[in-house]
């Protein structure tokens, strides 16, 4: 048998199973559960986002907009198995000349940000459909929550990002970073870009 | 328009199928040849022959689901090119990574070319997949049939990357326990 009679035999394979991995997210509704049950979580939800969103309108809680370090960090290094822990302190590497003072349109989907002196500090791509990376030098750092999304970031090390990728209000993001940033300047360039 | 609605324009041979068909479902069969080629021009051109086929294959066929039938096709048809690009040794991409991976449930490969029925093989991974988990299932068929980076499946099961890795490398074993029991040769 070949390696490539394997890849031949899955094209015919059932075509629920094609269906269902085509599916992305898992249903919040699974199968077995009953209208009523899922009526009483809907509710448990709304009550729940509820909470969320009037807290701190009364001053209870931080307000979301302040966001960046709010990012909640899903987990780190998983190869070391440190999942669920934050990355050590982060050198802030951050300093004037990376905050961007002019823009430039690539193409339709691309935007070049570029330093006071010219310097290009790095391109948004904001595309409707799923994009496609090959980032072979890159290891996937780790994924931070913030508000209703998730970024994924790429570098070669912990306390700094090279790529980011998010999906948000039906758009696909990356951004490509000319040098390595600082993951919390990073997170702060992606939370402003709403 | 519905599935059955483009079909009925197929068997009716009214060209409108592929428009419609191109409209419905040509982003989706671009992306599964894209994931196999990696090449725009390419998988541009598989697609435009997904049409073609289908336009050939239906009559007689009548099939159920649609995006299915032609995402096989696609299939098909980019797997084809991929094997003449690799002769090339033009290929890398996900489909070299995933051979690769699909290279575990094998072993080596047979020097005498065992004599097989593919059709037999679908089946039993048919009957492979029944058994294993709804996610993991899902994981697979992403990877070894959409050939979606792993990446791309953590992305969209809000997974780690890892957590895809291991799931794989679970079925991967799985799958190689079922077919020896099958009487495949792995």
């Amino acid at each position: 048998m070949k390696n490539t009679d394997l890849l031949r035999a899955m094209t015919d394979i059932d075509d629920e199973f094609i269906e269902e991995a085509a599916r992305k997210r898992t249903s919040l509704i699974p199968s077995g559960f009953s209208l009523k049950t899922a009526a009483s979580l809907a509710m448990v939800a709304v009550a729940i986002i509820g909470v969320i969103i009037i807290r701190p309108q009364l001053g209870l809680g931080r307000k979301m907009e302040q966001a960046p370090d709010q990012f909640v960090y899903e987990y780190h290094n998983q190869t070391e198995g440190t999942d669920g822990v934050r990355p050590s302190a982060v050198s802030n590497k951050a300093n004037e000349s990376q905050t961007f003072t002019q823009e430039e349109s690539i193409d339709d989907n691309r935007k070049k940000y570029l330093s006071q002196d010219g310097r290009e500090l790095y391109t948004v791509r904001k595309t409707r459909d799923i994009q496609t990376w090959n980032l072979p030098e890159f290891t996937h750092q780790g994924i931070y929550d913030y508000k209703d999304y998730s970024v994924h970031v790429y570098g070669n090390d912990s306390d700094t990002v090279s790529f980011a990728q998010w999906e948000r209000n039906g758009y696909h993001y990356s951004i490509s970073f000319a040098q390595p940033y600082d993951v919390q300047e990073a997170l702060k360039i992606i939370a402003g870009m709403e | 328009m519905e599935d059955f609605e483009i079909v009925e324009l197929y068997w009716d041979r009214d060209e409108n199928a592929i428009i419609q068909s191109e409209l419905k479902y040509g982003r989706y069969c671009k992306k599964i040849a894209n994931n196999i080629l990696f090449s725009n021009e390419d998988s541009e051109e598989c697609v435009n022959d997904t049409w073609i086929r289908a336009w050939s294959s239906i009559p007689p066929n009548r099939p159920d689901n649609l995006g299915a039938y032609l995402g096989k096709i696609t299939r098909n048809l980019a797997l084809n090119m991929y094997e003449k690009m690799n002769a090339r040794k033009r290929g890398k991409n996900q489909t070299r990574l995933a051979l690769d991976e699909l290279s575990e449930v094998l072993g080596h490969e047979s020097d005498v070319q065992q004599h097989l029925d593919l059709s037999t093989l679908t089946e039993s991974i048919n009957r492979f997949l029944r058994t294993v988990d709804s996610e993991a299932r899902k994981i697979f068929v992403r990877r070894y049939w959409y050939m979606a980076s792993v990446n791309e499946i953590a992305w969209d099961y809000r997974i780690t990357p890892g957590k895809v890795k291991m799931s794989l490398m679970r079925t991967r074993n799985s799958l190689r326990e079922y077919l020896k029991k099958e009487g495949f040769e792995v």
